[in-house]
């Protein structure tokens, strides 16, 4: 009796000191995960030149002008605004997710933020603790229930996508009420330029610093956005440097490099 | 002879939580360290942004490991290049990383950060998670670092904004630009990236 004591107590504290992965052992990403599949590149390249053209010589005059008028403040209050604007889609999809916890936080912020935010204008909600937005489309119920997101695809305008991602702007478009209430077609027009305008605003630094440092503009976004929408997948492991990724870089030198500091490490 | 089996054991098990939070704590010794010396240059109103991008520079090239970046980007085409062309290669590298950083670091406006994770992914490699607290200007981010221990010595191999990583993303772009522009190409743009 003892010894099976001693032995569960001394096995239940090995486990614990083990990370969850460990016990259960690694599972292995689906296949699609981080994985680039862009059969359309020079057509995707011609889309991307295009958009990057429109973005200089419409969006960057804006923002500059936006950004130099509207002090921060403002800004922040209409980021907020159009963030409000969309959390009905937010809820439309923890729901699909059947996520009852992300669904209540989510109604916990917009009555927070409407009541106490002025409409949405500031996001009172974040302040408390474990209320930050997780704003979710129809994109992220997909990837939920591990459809795969298919061939890079770049949308005129709008921007880098994918096959599952392309359908699923449309989806989040069509149920967001915002749309609905405006119910002229030209208001609904404008409240969708004007949010993705105000998305463009507020990305508008890392855009122009990661523009700045590429040598492959395109392959960079590229990368970037499989990356993130992998890693917002929940059957997407976290992408990271494997010893075998460490090894392989290190084999790569065959030659002593003197001029080379580091090599000293 | 049992009881001292018994002593092995548990002295065993009870050193594996205790190496591992030795290791914790030095790993967030070497994140808060790193931090605060960058904070520091980029809070410091008497420097202009060229000192600042000089000092930030040098930093970035003792806190991370530039040489190993250089290679796992360019993958196998790295052995392929003359001796001439790695040494070449690497010091471009190194400003390009810097240049790539120099932005991204500058864009801290003394929010909070808290590390809220470090796990042991390889013998000696580690990935920690950070997370940055939001501001006016700034949304909040999470970043992870992977970092390698090199007997007592920690260098860092990537940092991850938000899930996407550099070094990843760098390989995809350079492997793009080899394929289409050859080695040539590829050290012509990043000349004129590091000049922009």
């Amino acid at each position: 009796m003892q010894k099976i004591i001693f032995l569960t107590i001394a096995i239940l504290y090995f486990n614990f000191s083990l990370s969850a992965e460990e016990i259960t052992g690694e599972e292995s990403n689906p296949d699609y995960c981080y994985q680039i599949i862009d059969p359309w590149e020079p057509m995707n390249r011609a889309t991307f030149a295009f958009n990057d053209v429109i973005d200089t010589a419409l969006m960057g005059p804006f923002v500059l002008v936006y950004t130099n008028t509207l002090p921060q403040w403002s800004q922040d209050r209409i980021h907020n605004f159009f963030d409000f604007l969309r959390s009905p889609v937010t809820l439309l999809n923890n729901t699909l997710q059947l996520d009852g916890e992300a669904a209540s936080k989510t109604i916990g912020r917009m009555i927070t933020n409407f009541f106490l935010g002025f409409a949405g204008a500031i996001d009172v909600a974040s302040y408390f603790d474990d209320m930050d937005p997780n704003p979710q489309g129809f994109d992220d119920t997909l990837s939920y229930y591990n459809v795969p997101y298919g061939y890079y695809f770049v949308i005129p305008i709008l921007g880098p996508s994918t096959i599952r991602g392309a359908p699923s702007k449309a989806v989040d478009v069509m149920t967001n009420p915002t749309e609905y209430a405006l119910v002229n077609v030209l208001h609904s027009a404008y409240y969708t330029v004007a949010s993705s305008a105000e998305m463009r605003i507020a990305n508008h630094d890392a855009i122009a610093a990661s523009k700045a440092t590429s040598v492959d503009y395109y392959s960079k976004i590229r990368s970037a956005y499989i990356q993130y929408i992998s890693n917002r997948s929940p059957h997407c492991k976290t992408q990271s440097i494997s010893a075998n990724d460490f090894v392989s870089a290190l084999e790569n030198t065959d030659e002593p490099n003197n001029s080379n500091p580091k090599e000293e490490k | 002879m049992k009881s001292l089996f018994r002593i092995i054991i548990v002295s065993c098990i009870l050193l594996i939580p205790t190496i591992s939070h030795a290791d914790d704590a030095k790993i967030t010794k070497f994140i808060n360290d790193s931090a605060s010396e960058i904070i520091t240059i980029v809070n410091n109103t008497s420097l202009d942004t060229q000192k600042k991008s000089n000092k930030l520079g040098k930093v970035i090239n003792d806190k991370f490991d530039t040489d190993w970046m250089a290679k796992f980007v360019l993958g196998r085409d790295y052995k392929s290049l003359s001796f001439l062309e790695k040494d070449k290669y690497v010091s471009l590298y190194r400003k390009y990383l810097q240049d790539t950083y120099f932005p991204i670091l500058m864009r801290y406006n003394n929010q909070d950060y808290s590390i809220t994770r470090i796990t042991k992914t390889g013998a000696n490699l580690y990935a920690i998670d950070v997370t940055i607290e939001k501001s006016e200007k700034t949304p909040k981010l999470s970043l992870t670092y992977t970092l390698r221990d090199d007997n007592g010595s920690y260098y860092l191999l990537d940092m991850a904004v938000e899930g996407v990583s550099t070094v990843f993303t760098q390989k995809s772009e350079f492997s793009s630009v080899l394929q289409n522009h050859e080695v040539d190409g590829l050290f012509s743009r990043l000349q004129s990236a590091n000049n922009s």
